[in-house]
C-alpha cells in the first residue's frame, strides 16, 4: 500500500482526477453565472424612466411587465450572439469599439497651459491666429442721382468746398441703412455698398475731413472718416482667453493625434500584395 | 451699427408703443410663451432693425431624393457653404455663393427616411442586405436606379413605411447629428443657424393614370434653439393638421417651432384650401391652430414662383413669373384655385369672416430648396437643384442636346422641357430683425416682419399707418415708420382709407429698380379681388392716374452679351401712397412688390457661355423682384 503511495503513476492519477473534478465544479459555477440574467432594481428604474420620457406617462404593472421580457429577450440573444462568436467580425462592432476607444483617447484631459512667456512665444510665433483687418468708421451724405444724373457729381464738389457744417445730418438724402457706421472691413463694407465704394473707401487718406466724392450702386456720397483701426496683431495681455482657448484647441488635437500615433506604433503593419 | 444709447432707449419705448396699439392679435402673442434667456447684444444691434438674408431650405445627403441622384454633400457643407466656402456639385463642377456669406440658413433635409439611403447604400450597415437597397444601389444604369427608388417615393407619399428600411434609429441618430452641426455653425451676430426638417406631405390624384402626380403639401419645420430627440414625419401622419399638433406639444415642452408651407404652386390647390385636409369645413379650431404654427410661406423657389397666376390675375402684366404648373414627378398641371398667395390672401379675409381668425395671414419669404447642399441664386452662375440629372445644361435644357448649335429639329429631352428648364434660380428669405441671432430672427419670423426675392438682395422698407410724405426725406425715416404705425406682417386699424410708406433700396451687386407697387387682396361676394398700383416709377416717370401704371423705362438688355443696351433705373424708390379706392368697412391685405431692370434669364446665360442658340420657348430676360409681407387692414 505504501508502495503504491510513493508510486509517481498513482500520484498521476489523483491529480489527474483532482483536476478533472475541481475543472468540472468550476466550469458548473462559471456555466451557472453565464445562465443568470440579474436585473437589479437600478435597471428597472433606468428602464422605466425612458419609458416615461417617451410616453409622458408613468409605466402600468403591465408595462413593467414588457420591459423586463424585452430586457431578458435583449440579453439572452445577445449571450447567445457572443457564445456564437457573432460579434467578431461585426463591422458595426468593430467600428462602435474603434469609437469608444477614440473617445476614450480624446477625453484625457485638457493639458495643463504652458507659463505665460512661454504662452507668450508661442502668440508670436503664430501671429495670422489673431490677426484684426482693418476697419473704418465713417460717417457720409448720400446724394441721390435720382433727377439729377448728370449733375448729382458736380453738385457733391460744390457742397465739399462750400465747407459742410455740424448740420450735416440733414445734408444730402437719406439712405436707408443710415448714416453712420461703426468699424466695418472691407467685405461688410462692399456688402452694403458694392465693391468700388469698399475700394475708394479704403483708399481714402486717413483723416478726419470730409473727403470725396466717391460713387457706390446707390450714387454719390461724401465722407468723413471718424475711426480708422489698421490691421493689427492685438496685443497679447489683451486677447489672453483667446490665446488660451486656441492654445488648448491645438494642443488638444496634437496631444490626441500623439495618443493615436503611440498605440499605432504598437503594431507593425503588413499589407498584403 | 449706432452706437447711440439714448437713441436706443427711445426707439424701444417707440416699439413698445406701437406694439400696444395693435388692437388684433398678433401671432406672436397668440403663442404659448416661451421663457427667452437675456443675452447681451451681438455686434450691429439696431433697434430699428437690419435686414438679414438667407435660405431655410436646403437638403443633403440625408434626403433620399438627394442621396439617389449622387448628392454626397452633408449638413455641415450646407453651412460651410453658406459662410462662402465652395462645394463640389455631384456632376464634379465647383460650387461658390456668388454675393456675400449668408446671414441665416437651414439645412432642412426630408424626416421621412432621413439618413437612411446613405446607410443602404453603405455595405457595412445591414440596411444594404435588403432587397431593395441591392435594386438600388446595385443596378448599372441610372432609369432602373429610379425605377426602383420609386418605391422609396411611393411610401412617402403613402405614409406606410417600407418595412426593413425604416430604421427609426438611424433617423432619431441622423436628426440629432443635423441639430449638432446647426449648433455648432451657430456664430451669433454672423451666421445663424437653425436645427429643421422637411414634413414632405404628398396627396395623390386618383385619375392621373399611371403617373402618381403628386399634389405638394411640403412643410419645413423649423426649431428656435432646442430641438427635440425625434422629429414627426409623414410616417407618423401625412395629415399637416397631425404635424400641427405636435408642434403645439413641442412648443407646451418650452421648445418653439414654426412650419413654413412651400411649392403651393404645385399643391393641386390644396396648400390654400377652404376645406380641411380630410374634407369639412374649416372651423375656428383649425384657423387659429394654422395660424399659430404657421406664420410664415416660402412663396418663391427653385421649382417655381407662387405669387400669382396668371390666370388668376389677367390684369397683372407682371404676373406671368417663373410659373412652374406641374404636379410633382408628372406632366399634369397642379389646379390653380389655391394654389397661390395673392387669391389665398383674400380666401383668408373670407375664412376669418366665418371663424373669427385669419389663417391665411402668411408673411412672405423665399429660399432655393436645393438638393445639392447650396443654392443656385444667381442667373449668372446656376446650377438648378436635384444632381446629377440636371447639372449639366443639356440636362436641364438650356442648350439643345448631344452637341447641337441650335434647336431646330432636335428632339428635346421630356424632363428638361417639362420639369428642369422651367424652373428658376430663387430665392432668399430676407428678415428685419435687430440681430444676427436665433432668437432675434426667429422672433421676426414670427411677426412676419420678412420679405421673399427672387435671388438679388434688396432691402425693402415697408410701413403702414400715420404715414406722412415728409418721412420719406427724413433721415430717421424706419424710425418714425415704426412709431406712426406698423412694418410689414403687422394689422392695421382703420376708419379712413390706410396710408402705406414703402422704401426700396437695390442689390448693390444687382440691376436698377424699375417700379415699386402696391398690391391689394380683398374679398367679397363674387371671390378674390384684386387691384396694383404703382407707387413710384423710375427714371423720373410718374404713374398714369387712369391706369396706375408706370410707363416702361425703357431699360433693355444686349441678349448676345447680357450686358444693358439701353435705360437706367433708380437705385432706390420710395413713396407714400393712400388707397384710393378704399371701401368703408372692407378688410383688406396690402404688399410690396419691387421690380428691377430687365436681366437675362439663366437659360439665356447658358446659352451664351455654351455659345449656341438660346432656347426659343423660354423668355430671355426675366425681372427680378422682391415681395413683402403684407399687411392687414380692418375697421375699428
Amino acid at each position: 500500500m505504501i508502495k503504491l503511495i510513493r508510486e509517481p503513476f498513482v500520484h498521476f492519477v489523483i491529480l489527474g482526477g483532482l483536476l478533472f473534478v475541481g475543472h468540472a465544479l468550476w466550469q458548473r459555477h462559471v456555466t451557472k453565472s453565464d445562465h443568470t440574467i440579474f436585473i437589479s432594481p437600478a435597471e428597472m428604474e433606468r428602464q422605466a424612466q425612458i419609458f416615461a420620457t417617451e410616453n409622458r406617462r408613468q409605466p402600468t404593472d403591465a408595462d413593467l411587465e414588457g420591459l423586463l421580457f424585452a430586457h431578458v429577450e435583449e440579453q439572452v440573444l445577445m449571450r447567445e450572439a457572443q457564445r456564437l462568436g457573432l460579434d467578431s467580425d461585426d463591422t458595426i462592432i468593430r467600428r462602435r469599439l474603434a469609437q469608444k476607444m477614440r473617445f476614450m483617447i480624446d477625453d484625457i484631459g485638457v493639458p495643463p497651459l504652458p507659463p505665460r512667456d512661454d504662452l507668450r512665444t508661442w502668440f508670436e510665433a503664430n501671429p495670422a491666429e489673431f490677426m484684426r483687418p482693418e476697419t473704418r468708421s465713417f460717417e457720409h451724405i448720400y446724394l441721390s442721382p435720382k433727377g439729377k444724373s448728370d449733375t448729382v457729381v458736380s453738385e457733391a464738389k460744390t457742397l465739399l468746398s462750400s465747407g459742410i457744417d455740424a448740420a450735416w445730418e440733414s445734408q444730402g438724402d437719406a439712405f436707408m441703412t443710415g448714416r453712420k457706421f461703426s468699424k466695418l472691413a472691407a467685405p461688410a463694407v462692399q456688402r452694403d455698398f458694392g465693391t468700388r465704394f469698399a475700394t475708394d473707401l479704403f483708399a481714402l487718406p486717413n483723416n478726419r475731413e470730409w473727403q470725396g466724392p466717391i460713387n457706390s450702386a446707390f450714387g454719390v456720397h461724401l465722407v468723413r472718416l471718424t475711426e480708422v483701426t489698421p490691421e493689427i496683431l492685438p496685443m497679447f495681455d489683451t486677447i489672453l482667453p483667446e490665446v488660451e482657448a486656441v492654445w488648448l484647441d491645438q494642443a488638444k488635437r496634437t496631444e490626441n493625434t500623439e495618443a493615436l500615433k503611440k498605440l499605432i506604433l504598437k503594431y507593425r503593419v503588413e499589407v498584403g500584395e | 451699427m449706432r452706437n447711440n444709447l439714448w437713441a436706443c432707449t427711445a426707439m424701444m419705448l417707440v416699439l413698445a408703443a406701437c406694439q400696444e396699439r395693435a388692437d388684433l392679435p398678433n401671432p406672436v402673442q397668440d403663442t404659448a410663451s416661451i421663457t427667452k434667456q437675456v443675452t447681451t447684444k451681438t455686434p450691429g444691434y439696431s433697434a430699428t432693425r437690419n435686414a438679414y438674408f438667407g435660405d431655410l431650405h436646403i437638403h443633403t445627403k440625408n434626403s433620399f431624393d438627394a442621396y439617389i441622384f449622387n448628392v454626397r454633400t452633408t449638413p455641415e457643407d450646407v453651412y460651410r457653404f453658406a459662410l462662402g466656402e465652395t462645394l463640389t456639385h455631384p456632376s464634379g463642377f465647383e460650387m461658390t455663393m456668388d454675393g456675400p456669406p449668408l446671414d441665416f440658413v437651414a439645412a432642412t433635409d426630408h424626416g421621412a427616411y432621413m439618413g437612411v439611403l446613405p446607410a443602404m447604400d453603405n455595405p457595412d450597415s445591414p440596411l444594404s442586405d435588403l432587397e431593395l437597397a441591392k435594386k438600388m444601389f446595385g443596378a448599372k444604369d441610372q432609369n432602373a436606379i429610379i425605377r426602383n427608388f420609386q418605391t422609396v417615393g411611393q411610401s412617402v407619399r403613402s405614409g406606410i413605411p417600407l418595412p426593413g428600411m425604416y430604421d427609426r434609429d438611424l433617423v432619431d441618430r441622423t436628426w440629432q447629428g443635423a441639430i449638432d452641426a446647426a449648433d455648432k455653425y451657430y456664430r451669433p451676430g454672423e451666421l445663424t443657424t437653425f436645427a429643421a426638417y422637411e414634413f414632405t406631405a404628398v396627396t395623390t390624384r386618383k385619375d392621373s393614370g399611371g403617373t402618381f402626380a403628386g399634389g405638394n403639401l411640403h412643410r419645413n419645420v423649423v426649431f428656435e434653439n432646442n430641438a427635440p430627440d425625434r422629429l414627426f414625419s409623414v410616417l407618423e401622419s401625412k395629415n399637416p393638421e397631425d404635424l400641427w399638433d405636435w408642434m403645439d406639444d413641442e412648443r407646451s415642452a418650452g421648445r418653439d417651432v414654426l412650419a413654413i408651407p412651400h411649392n403651393s404652386n404645385v399643391s393641386d390647390g390644396q396648400m390654400f384650401d377652404l376645406i380641411k385636409y380630410e374634407g369639412g369645413e374649416i372651423d375656428a379650431e383649425y384657423t387659429s391652430q394654422r395660424l399659430r404654427n404657421e406664420p410664415i410661406i416660402e412663396m418663391t423657389q427653385v421649382k417655381g414662383t407662387s405669387e400669382t397666376h396668371p390666370t388668376l390675375s389677367p390684369n397683372d402684366e407682371f404676373a406671368n413669373f417663373e410659373i412652374y404648373e406641374l404636379l410633382l414627378g408628372s406632366a399634369i398641371k397642379s389646379k390653380i384655385n389655391g394654389s397661390y398667395l395673392r387669391e389665398s390672401l383674400a380666401r383668408g379675409l373670407a375664412l376669418e369672416d366665418a371663424t373669427g381668425t385669419n389663417p391665411y395671414a402668411f408673411g412672405l419669404i423665399g429660399s432655393s430648396d436645393s438638393h445639392v447642399a447650396g443654392g443656385a441664386y444667381t442667373e449668372k452662375d446656376y446650377w438648378s437643384k436635384v444632381g446629377i440629372v440636371d447639372g449639366t445644361a443639356a440636362e436641364r435644357g438650356s442648350v439643345p442636346p448631344n452637341g447641337a448649335k441650335s434647336w431646330e429639329g432636335v428632339e428635346r429631352d421630356i424632363n428638361a422641357e417639362n420639369w428642369f428648364s422651367k424652373w428658376g434660380a430663387s430665392g432668399y428669405a430676407a428678415v428685419w430683425a435687430e440681430e444676427n441671432t436665433r432668437e432675434s430672427i426667429f422672433d421676426a419670423m414670427k411677426r412676419r416682419e420678412t420679405y421673399a426675392t427672387s435671388g438679388p438682395r434688396m432691402r425693402v422698407r415697408f410701413f403702414g399707418g400715420d404715414m406722412t410724405a415728409d418721412m420719406l426725406e427724413a433721415t430717421d425715416m424706419a424710425a418714425q415708420g415704426y412709431s406712426a404705425g406698423v412694418p410689414m406682417g403687422g394689422n392695421l386699424t382703420i376708419d379712413t382709407a390706410p396710408t402705406f410708406m414703402a422704401w426700396a433700396a437695390r442689390d448693390p451687386r444687382g440691376a436698377p429698380l424699375e417700379r415699386l407697387q402696391i398690391i391689394k387682396s380683398w374679398n367679397t361676394a363674387d371671390g378674390a379681388q384684386e387691384a396694383i398700383y404703382d407707387m413710384a416709377c423710375s427714371d423720373g416717370a410718374v404713374p398714369d392716374e387712369a391706369t396706375n401704371r408706370c410707363p416702361d423705362n425703357g431699360a433693355r438688355v444686349d441678349l448676345s452679351t447680357c450686358i444693358p443696351s439701353s435705360g437706367e433705373g433708380d437705385p432706390e424708390l420710395k413713396a407714400v401712397w393712400t388707397d384710393p379706392d378704399y371701401i368703408a368697412g372692407m378688410s383688406a391685405a396690402y404688399y410690396i412688390r419691387v421690380l428691377e431692370n430687365p436681366t437675362c434669364r439663366w437659360s439665356t446665360w447658358d446659352a451664351l457661355r455654351a455659345g449656341v442658340e438660346r432656347h426659343p420657348d423660354l423668355p430671355a430676360t426675366i425681372r427680378e423682384r422682391a415681395w413683402s409681407s403684407p399687411i392687414w387692414t380692418s375697421s375699428k
